[in-house]
């Protein structure tokens, strides 16, 4: 099973995924809010969407997992 | 003198108004968020008071309430926040206390653009050709012929560069002025749109002025501001190559009447455009101490942040206008948290380690230190570094030096950028505009990233 990683520290905004979703590599997952930036994080794996660990509002750490994917 | 001001803000520009106070006999407050307890404006205040909102420095209440139980008698809100907010000017007003800065009628005269292009064209002003707020995409095309092509679309609400098109012709503008209409309504909740001139390769030029409760208004030269990234300024300096001391005095004058014309007390700065042929013309005025106010200081040798605070006591100016005296050259680099080799994203974390430059004549203002974690909820300054030098040549030798000596790892940062842009020959031959530094980046001929694995 895959998983997405967030590649940084901050808020979520959006998420921009649907669980039985399919993602590519590129994909554009969620949008994290940090130093009053918004930044769109994609996906660096492929797969269906099978849970979606993040809603709006959370606080999530580098490296902290997104998404997983079967 | 005041007995106690209360700092409505966070970061350097907090540790910068905390230093003031303690200069003039003054007591400190800071009101701050948990997560900023180690911060070091916090660690200096006299006082603190913690709340569990990360959102406390925009809590116009929660500040006031501060303000009143700790006995604080005036409120510095710094830049940014609530700095520009005529309701909070407002709301210490109604409380009986005094803002360091000016009055909330003022604030509102020239935080609404196309009002304030209109007060600042009554009192002789010279401000971009351009509109008043159009009615529809009709209106947008007869005033578009009438100052010509290319032109600016711009957000009567604006700010921060949203809102913005450039409009080459007719056609573009068909499809520009709905989708800028569009942006300006999500992000200002205000739909209104206005046109301005487009200028071929201006400056940024700035002037700062003071005024006092008793009517006396002076300025204090002008910062040159055109080295940006998306209307972020970068690098900042003063005097400019730009400006000639007839330039100065003529433009300064027109600064004096902008701020007269809106009965402005404080410190403000009057941003204008300069164009390729000497013109100069009114962007806005800025009704806060700015980012950049360091380089100003190390050329005249006035501490303006003292001046705002005795001003705001209702002090007569500590200066007149025949007593400003421009000397030597400053430069000033903004130093931020941020991965440059991918899209200048923020780069929150921890400081592993930090060690500041010294010697002569170099400043540092920050709020960060080695261990110092730089939390995702704020902006991404960490700090400014500012040098004195007898003219530019030594300033900017002096800065190469100082970025050399300065280290900071365990978060990326612009330092490789800045480093490259003063090394850079247009740069160096003052040859620059306000897109200077995308032109560079895109071409290729500054990068982004880091340099032998350091910042």
């Amino acid at each position: 099973m895959a998983e997405i990683k967030c590649e940084m520290t901050g808020v979520i905004d959006q998420v921009l995924i649907t669980v039985g979703a399919t993602v590519e590599v590129g994909t554009e997952i969620v949008v994290i809010e940090s130093m009053k930036s918004l930044i769109t994080i994609k996906s660096l794996e492929a797969g269906e969407v099978e849970e979606i660990k993040v809603s709006q509002g959370d606080f999530i750490e580098e490296g902290e997992t997104l998404a997983l994917l079967k | 003198m005041f007995e106690k001001v209360l700092i409505a803000n966070r970061g350097e520009i907090a540790v910068r108004v905390i230093r003031a106070c303690r200069e003039l006999g003054i007591k400190t407050v800071v009101i701050h968020p948990e997560i900023d307890q180690d911060s070091l404006h916090v660690t200096l205040a006299d006082e603190k008071v913690c709340s569990n909102d990360r959102r406390v420095y925009l809590d116009i209440n929660a500040i006031i309430e501060a303000a009143i139980t700790t006995g604080a008698q005036a409120i510095h809100p710094g830049y940014g926040f609530l700095a520009e907010n005529p309701n909070f000017a407002l709301a210490c007003e109604n409380a009986g206390l005094t803002l360091i800065g000016p009055s909330s009628h003022s604030m509102r005269f020239m935080g609404e653009k196309t009002l304030a292009r209109k007060i600042m064209l009554e009192a002789g002003v010279p401000v971009t050709p351009g509109s008043e707020v159009l009615a529809d995409l009709e209106e947008a095309k007869i005033q578009s012929e009438k100052v010509g092509y290319p032109i600016m679309l711009k957000a009567s609400a604006g700010g921060g560069g949203r809102g913005i098109r450039v409009v080459q012709t007719p056609e573009d503008l068909d499809k520009l002025f709905p989708e800028a209409q569009k942006e300006a309504q999500l992000a200002f909740n205000c739909p209104d749109m206005y046109i301005e001139k487009y200028l071929d390769r201006p400056r940024h030029i700035e002037i700062q002025v003071l005024a006092d409760k008793l009517g006396n208004v002076i300025y204090l030269g002008e910062r040159e501001c055109s080295i940006q990234r998306r209307r972020q300024k970068l690098i900042e300096e003063a005097p400019s190559l730009a400006v000639t001391n007839y330039l100065r005095s003529q433009m300064g004058e027109i600064a004096v009447k902008a701020a007269k014309a809106v009965d402005y007390v404080g410190a403000g700065t009057v941003e204008f455009l300069l164009d390729q042929q000497g013109n100069f013309y009114f962007m806005e005025m800025n009704t806060r101490i700015q980012v950049e106010h360091p380089v100003t200081e190390m050329v005249t040798g006035i501490d303006l942040v003292k001046e705002q605070i005795l001003i705001a006591f209702g002090e007569k100016l500590s200066v007149n206008q025949s007593e400003i005296e421009i000397k030597g050259w400053s430069i000033e680099c903004r130093l931020i948290a941020e991965d440059t080799s991918r899209d200048f994203r923020p780069s929150p974390g921890t400081i592993t380690l930090f060690n500041p430059p010294m010697g002569p004549w170099t400043r540092l203002d920050t709020h960060v230190y080695s261990g110092f974690k730089i939390s995702p909820f704020y902006d991404s300054l960490i700090g400014k570094l500012i040098v004195w030098g007898r003219d530019r040549k030594e300033a900017l030798a002096r800065l190469e030096r100082s970025l050399l000596e300065l280290q900071v790892e365990g978060v990326k940062t612009n330092i490789y950028l800045c480093k490259q842009i003063l090394s850079n020959a247009q740069f160096i031959e003052g040859d620059i505009h306000i897109n200077l530094l995308e032109d560079l980046l895109s071409q290729k001929i500054i990068i982004g990233g880091i340099e032998d694995g350091r910042n």
